[in-house]
């Protein structure tokens, strides 16, 4: 038994080796000087013979560590240099993992980008309009808003009608097999009323007369903006900046109630 | 020290203790909390709401078609039966027609349960008593001195104050007090409903999203393991 | 090196250092290989930035920032917008997560000597943090103007007006207008969703770039830097990745357990997530009958509560005096690193009088904190006080006891 400076019982074992019992550990701690460098640590053992077996087996690998350093430096960390792989079990629990956390992203992402669909209130003010048909006369042109857009109803006159076929050959897309007012009642046409060119609003002329922009004018919508040309079904005459007819909305007659939009 | 913190623990114990009384004239509120995954309940609420409330109370942030879609309402029913003011689309909010602050001061019963809390509401409509003093008539033991009639008189029937301060039946209702019970329980489930219509599914989902974050802890918790092995 | 390389990532390398610095912050970042669970949350506080920072942007494409539109858009997002009300709950159940991680994270540091030389610096980033944070729930608390939101900024501004001088004016100019409005809503939006946000990365970004300068600790208190291979790397060290990263995980999902279960199942916290009156919008003519601050600012509330006197013969009245305390209160946090004397950095081998200091701390900030959301009375204001007491006294004594208790020898090794 001896005390060094700070009082601790040391237990000597070797020159450089001793273990000694601390305040409040129950354990045996170990002293080392190796060359000059001290190393203390608690050898985790009540047992003096176990403790000094530790001791023992703890300089041999300082001291090998410290051969190794001097020969060729790749003292490593603890962590790096007993490395206990299991490649095939390491490898399947990579892939499943990724998989859960891609699986955590992409269900993240379903709220985010689903939050950008249109709310229910864009959902209520884009709803279905009604229009009552009763009081728009034969050859006249009602403007109702739908989604921000207006939209053209049209109700065509007899004359309208028979003078539509006469057109096929000017227009670009004659195709009447959608109905001859394109729409699914004979008397009036429904038209989104943006021009297909550069969404322009085109204006309504009925009047079956020689005008600045056609001689041959039968009636129907001409842009202002560059000159578009439709018909009173909304389809496009050739050679106009516009390439395709008139947009139709969705839309559905109930007896004298024209619905614009989608039935819910 | 260790002392000093014993008498610190007893203390504040008894400092927790002294409870807060928030049901009015009540001591404790009946115990009630709602559930809105019981349809039918939903629906019977729904009607007793059209029948007693609506005509003053506004449901102003629930929309139509929000509620027929969550309490499986055929359309023609809302749009035939339950909206009853023109030109009200099925899009719209359940204003019931009313203008936006109540002339009477009703107040709109959207957020109602959420404000007040389950119990409260639950508690507040069965006790109304007659109370002469009262313009209305009636008052109230959760909320003395509201201004709100007793409307529900007819299927409750009338109650007064006792001499020791409590409710007794001075004359019969067209329900029996087990039935007014629960017509009030499923009053309470729909308001709580028409609080946070997204209540159902966030309930009935939860669960999964829970049962996948326990999945995920387990494989995390393998792979750290596998990893772990090296740091000893 | 990987900058050598006839890759793509080698001519980005050699352009910008991208691999040789993910190496250094992230991947190769040697951390002490031993540590307990109380490492984990700066990790949980990262992802619940991130949740936050995510949900917020989204909840700000809907939000409404006037007094008129503030209350309905928020009911919009819980009605009208496709999941707008998980991202409200996710982003106020976010909230609360954030100041219960940022606690724990704290009494690590104050347990385990996170805050000692040489990382008195991190410690600082850290608490500048928690007072940004506290700030940034302040301001967003407002955003949906419902009564408490309103009631609540109202006490808090009129805090200001007790200053001394300056206040009256102070408040006013704080909030734009005479009284608490629209105008403060729409300059506390802007404060909520920019500036302290911003502050925040920028503080996150530092307090890291510091801690990786100086070594992150352990529970030990072991200075692993003092034996290091030939590589310069700790002997008790592993590489941040895959160890810790892989051990962050497992943590992470834990956290999401939790906080999912908030989010679906009791997304108000009975009322102390989001407090009842909070559905009703404010009304400056009608004060809630109870007002209570959410959960995490009720130690400090019960601090400021707790200031029944003040100091007549320096014109400090207690309503000035309540908010020198409520300040002191967090300021204390700020100079901890220069009041710890002890020559050990761990609680585990500080002595006897540091234990009982820290128990006290935590009994009486927990006991605050169950205070300041209750309504006072006579027996609660004088518990308060005497925690707001016990609240200091640890910091008070500290270079007291840290410097004449008795130590335990720390090992070398971890």
């Amino acid at each position: 038994m001896s005390k060094n400076k700070q009082g601790k019982k040391h237990i000597h074992i070797l020159d450089g080796m001793s273990l000694y019992k601390r305040d409040k550990s129950p354990f045996y701690w170990g002293y080392l000087n190796v060359g000059g460098e001290i190393y203390k640590k608690s050898l985790k053992t009540r047992d003096k013979r176990e403790a000094e077996k530790f001791l023992f087996e703890w300089k041999s690998k300082l001291l090998l560590d410290k051969s190794l350093n001097k020969l060729n430096g790749n003292l490593e960390m603890d962590v790096l240099k007993n490395p206990v792989v299991n490649n095939t079990r390491r490898k399947a629990l990579m892939i499943t993992s990724s998989l859960m956390g891609a699986v955590t992203v992409a269900g993240f992402a379903v709220p985010f980008l689903s939050a950008w669909n249109p709310s229910e209130r864009a959902k209520a003010l884009g709803a279905s309009v009604k229009f009552d048909l009763s009081k728009l006369e034969p050859g006249a042109m009602a403007v109702v808003e739908w989604r921000r857009t207006p939209i053209f109803v049209v109700h065509q006159t007899p004359k309208a009608l028979e003078n539509l076929p006469k057109l096929n050959n000017r227009v670009t897309d004659p195709v009447l097999s959608e109905g001859v007012a394109r729409s699914t009642n004979e008397k009036f046409t429904v038209l989104k009323g943006v021009c297909t060119h550069l969404s322009c609003a085109p204006k309504y002329h009925p009047e079956i007369e020689p005008k600045a922009w056609d001689e041959q004018w039968l009636g129907g919508f001409f842009c202002p903006c560059h000159g578009s040309k439709f018909d009173l079904a909304g389809r496009v005459y050739k050679g106009v900046p516009a390439p395709t007819n008139l947009e139709v909305p969705p839309h559905t007659f109930e007896g004298d109630t024209l619905i614009i939009g989608e039935l819910t | 020290m260790k002392k000093l913190l014993l008498i610190l623990l007893i203390l504040s114990s008894y400092g927790f203790s002294a409870g807060e009384n928030n049901c009015g004239s009540l001591e404790k509120c009946d115990a009630f909390s709602s559930n809105v995954h019981d349809l039918y309940s939903l629906q019977r609420g729904l009607g007793i709401y059209m029948n007693y409330c609506a005509s003053c109370h506004t449901l102003k942030l629930l929309r139509w078609n929000r509620l027929q879609k969550d309490l499986v309402i055929p359309e023609n029913i809302i749009t035939e039966e339950l909206i009853r003011t023109p030109d009200t689309k099925i899009a719209d909010h359940m204003t019931f027609g009313m203008p936006d602050v109540s002339p009477i001061g009703a107040p709109d019963l959207t957020l109602r349960t959420r404000v007040r809390g389950d119990e409260w509401i639950y508690t507040y409509l069965r006790t109304f008593y007659e109370d002469p003093s009262q313009t209305s008539g009636s008052n109230n033991l959760v909320y003395v001195g509201t201004a709100m009639p007793n409307v529900l008189a007819g299927l409750q029937g009338n109650q007064a104050l006792d001499t020791g301060g409590t409710l007794v039946s001075i004359s019969e209702g067209s329900m029996t007090a087990e039935e007014f019970d629960d017509s009030m329980k499923d009053l309470v489930n729909f308001l709580a409903y028409a609080a946070e219509p997204a209540r159902i599914t966030r309930e009935k989902n939860g669960v999964f999203v829970i049962l996948f974050f326990i999945v995920f802890t387990a494989v995390m918790n393998l792979l750290y393991r596998e990893y772990a092995k090296e740091l000893k | 090196m990987a900058s050598e390389k006839n890759t793509i990532m080698g001519w980005v390398d050699r352009r910008l250092p991208v691999t040789e610095n993910l190496e250094r912050h992230l991947t190769k970042h040697p951390v002490p290989k031993k540590v307990n669970f109380f490492y984990l949350f700066g990790a949980l506080l990262m992802v619940v930035f991130m949740i936050q920072v995510v949900t917020g942007i989204w909840l700000m494409m809907f939000y409404t920032n006037t007094e008129e539109g503030a209350f309905a858009s928020v009911e919009y997002i819980m009605r009208d917008v496709e999941y707008g009300w998980l991202m409200r709950y996710m982003h106020s159940t976010g909230a609360s997560a954030f100041f219960f991680l940022m606690y724990f994270h704290m009494f690590r540091g104050l347990l385990y000597g996170s805050y000692q030389k040489p990382k008195e610096l991190v410690w600082l980033f850290g608490c500048f943090l928690l007072f940004l944070l506290m700030a940034e729930g302040f301001l967003g608390y407002v955003l949906p103007w419902g009564q408490m939101s309103y009631w609540a900024a109202n006490v808090i501004l009129s805090l200001f007006g007790a200053i001394p001088f300056i206040g009256p004016d102070l408040q006013v100019w704080i909030q734009g207008d005479f009284v608490l409005s629209g105008i403060t809503l729409s300059r506390f939006f802007a404060l909520h969703v920019v500036v302290v946000p911003l502050l925040m990365i920028a503080l996150v970004v530092f307090h890291i770039f510091a801690l990786h300068e100086v070594g992150a600790g352990n529970p030990e208190g072991v200075d692993i830097e003092k034996y290091r291979d030939k590589k310069g790397m700790p002997l008790d060290g592993a590489p941040f990745h895959p160890y810790k990263t892989f051990g962050a995980l497992p943590a992470i999902g834990i956290f999401f357990i939790v906080f999912f279960a908030i989010v679906f199942f009791a997304p108000t916290g009975g009322g102390y997530f989001i407090e009842k009156p909070n559905f009703e919008e404010a009304n400056f003519l009608k004060t809630p009958e109870h007002i209570a601050p959410v959960w995490y600012y009720a130690p400090f509330y019960s601090i400021l509560r707790a200031v029944t006197f003040g100091i007549p013969f320096l014109g400090i009245t207690s309503k000035f005096l309540g908010f020198i305390i409520f300040a002191a209160s967090i300021a204390i946090l700020f100079v901890v690193p220069w009041l710890d004397r002890s020559n050990v950095q761990s609680i585990r081998y500080k002595g006897m009088y540091s234990k009982i200091a820290m128990i006290l701390f935590a009994a009486s900030f927990i006991t605050l904190g169950y205070l300041g959301t209750k309504p006072v009375n006579e027996l609660r204001t004088i518990i308060a006080q005497i925690c707001t007491v016990f609240y200091f006294a640890p910091f008070i004594l500290m270079p007291i006891y840290t410097k004449y208790e008795k130590t335990l020898e720390v090992p070398d090794r971890l």
